[in-house]
């Protein structure tokens, strides 16, 4: 059982590794990791067209 | 012959693990955005796995507490408890929570009864029951159904019920002036929520504390240490005053024929924290894991330009179910109920029944197709994980409920779905999560959890006795 829970744990790390390394780069861009002191919580930066998404969907049609 | 069961419990092991590790990279191939939904479904994975290792059911150990007075489980779901708040306190204090904290009132003591009784009468919480699903346990699997229909209903009934009303909620609801295709005056949830809840106060112990949540000290020292270990601390000090001591006292004496000393009772206590060493473990890999994935799915939502999985559906193409806000459910974090009222939800929608127009669904949550819905990767993944583990430890075996048990099942499954929506989450996100983030609510769920487990326990016992009763009756003893 331990054998192939080992591998199992290792194939799950390994997904898990590429997932935080895919998410690891915005936080330096954004000075989070690099301890630039980036508003806690403040999420992320929406460009014009995606405000206007979402002020649109409020909107009665 | 236990060797060759092993054997093809192993391959089905690596089956499992296999098909979704193709579905992440198929589906990353197909489309970038597609990864958003695999970090649900691999932290899914690792909660499924140790739910299973761990035992993770708050029924089994409330019922184990009250009906034969054994603490281990409610213990160790305790000592998980304080594990995981400690994890998330340092993501709290980096400032990269996904977690919202929930109105704060006596409705979550409320909730939290309902659910309890439910989950006695299940046999299983709604966590328990996803994991016991991945064991093969068909009784399990009627519990989740049962929730699952009960809450998409229930989120959407109105006309008789809107009877049942208080006129200040109605009136609270038609001010908060929400987007006229929500119908906020229509509909007992709607206007419970916009008319009552949305009027509670939040209430963070870091807050009350007057610190700064997402700072170290906020974190470490008012929702940990205050929020969690403290009351934890008292909470495990009662089982041991009644459930423990008494037996400890009697061994000690009989061993050594005096009294106990303030040295000897710290013994027991540690003795009796230190009992349920795997359900702790699988609470700390829990806060690890929890601890994780808000740290992932917030980069990822930074890298793609978005607040919601909402707006990467759209941009795939996959516009239906979206809520008015552009959103679905996308907690970032372990949430169990939300994503199988939904599912139920988007089949209702699919039958013809307008439930676009409440809050729940329209407003917040959305109803997307099951097959895109992030947190459904994640409730799917669970019982993939939780069926891992039960197959590497050859405890997975499928079980057929029995026309009782599925009575039980159903009952439990529909106190569960009510409290889950009047608590605004169950025994994780009500309970377990809002505790650890140091929200003051998930201990008020938490108390009335324990209220209606007791309730629920005791009705068991006098249901059971009666039914035995009248089978001796019957057979003339």
């Amino acid at each position: 059982m331990k054998h192939n829970l080992w591998i199992i744990i290792v194939i799950v790390a390994g997904f898990l590794g590429f997932m935080m390394g895919y998410s690891m780069p915005p936080f330096l861009e954004t000075g989070v990791g690099g301890g630039k002191g980036k508003a806690a919580g403040a999420g992320p930066k929406m460009d014009k067209e995606m405000q206007d998404y979402y002020k649109d969907l409020y909107k009665d049609k | 012959m236990e060797d060759a069961v092993s054997k093809k419990n192993q391959r089905w092991a690596f089956i499992i693990i296999g098909f979704f590790a193709l579905v992440s990279v198929l589906t990353y191939a197909h489309n970038e955005y597609y990864i958003y939904l695999s970090a649900y479904l691999w932290f899914g994975l690792i909660y499924g796995m140790c739910l299973q290792y761990g035992r993770f059911c708050f029924a089994s150990a409330f019922r184990d507490l009250f009906a034969v007075g054994v603490p281990r489980m409610v213990v160790g779901i305790m000592i998980a408890t304080i594990l995981f708040s400690f994890v998330s306190a340092f993501v709290t204090a980096t400032g990269m929570s996904t977690f919202h904290s929930a109105p704060t009132s006596i409705h979550a003591t409320v909730a939290g009864l309902i659910f309890g009784i439910g989950m006695v009468f299940a046999g299983g919480c709604a966590s328990g029951s996803l994991y016991k699903t991945g064991e093969g346990n068909g009784v399990a699997l009627m519990v989740v159904l049962s929730i699952s229909v009960t809450q998409a209903i229930f989120v959407d009934i109105g006309g008789w019920f809107n009877k049942l009303v208080p006129q200040s909620w109605h009136e609270s609801a038609l001010a908060k002036k929400l987007p006229a295709v929500i119908n906020a005056g229509d509909g007992w949830v709607d206007q419970y929520l916009a008319g009552y809840v949305w009027n509670q106060p939040i209430k963070k112990f870091s807050e009350m504390l007057g610190l700064k949540d997402a700072s170290v000290a906020g974190a470490l020292l008012g929702d940990f240490l205050v929020g969690v270990v403290l009351p934890a601390a008292v909470l495990l000090l009662v089982v041991y005053f009644f459930w423990v001591r008494n037996n400890y006292r009697k061994k000690l004496t009989k061993e050594r024929g005096d009294h106990l000393t303030f040295k000897d009772e710290l013994a027991g206590y540690w003795g009796m924290i230190m009992s349920s060493k795997r359900t702790a473990v699988a609470g700390l890999f829990l806060g690890i894991a929890c601890g994780l994935q808000m740290f992932v799915i917030e980069g990822l939502r930074i890298k793609f330009g978005v607040k919601n999985a909402g707006a990467l559906l759209s941009k795939m193409g996959h516009d239906f179910g979206l809520s008015i806000n552009g959103t679905v459910f996308d907690p970032g974090y372990w949430y169990v109920t939300t994503q199988e009222a939904q599912w139920v939800g988007w089949v209702f929608n699919k039958l013809g029944w307008n439930n676009m127009d409440n809050i729940y669904f329209g407003l917040n949550n959305g109803i997307p197709n099951p097959a895109i819905n992030p947190a459904d990767w994640m409730s799917l993944a669970l019982i993939g994980g939780a069926a891992v583990m039960a197959l590497l430890s050859n405890e997975f075996k499928f079980k057929k409920p029995t026309m009782e048990l599925a009575t039980w099942a159903i009952i439990g499954g529909f106190f569960m779905g009510i409290g889950s929506r009047l608590g605004l989450g169950c025994n994780v996100g009500a309970f377990f999560v809002r505790v650890a983030m140091g929200d003051a609510s998930g201990w008020l769920f938490g108390l009335g959890m324990i209220g209606g487990a007791f309730i629920g326990v005791k009705f068991f016992n006098w249901w059971t006795e009666r039914k035995m009763a009248k089978e001796m009756a019957a057979m003339n003893f």
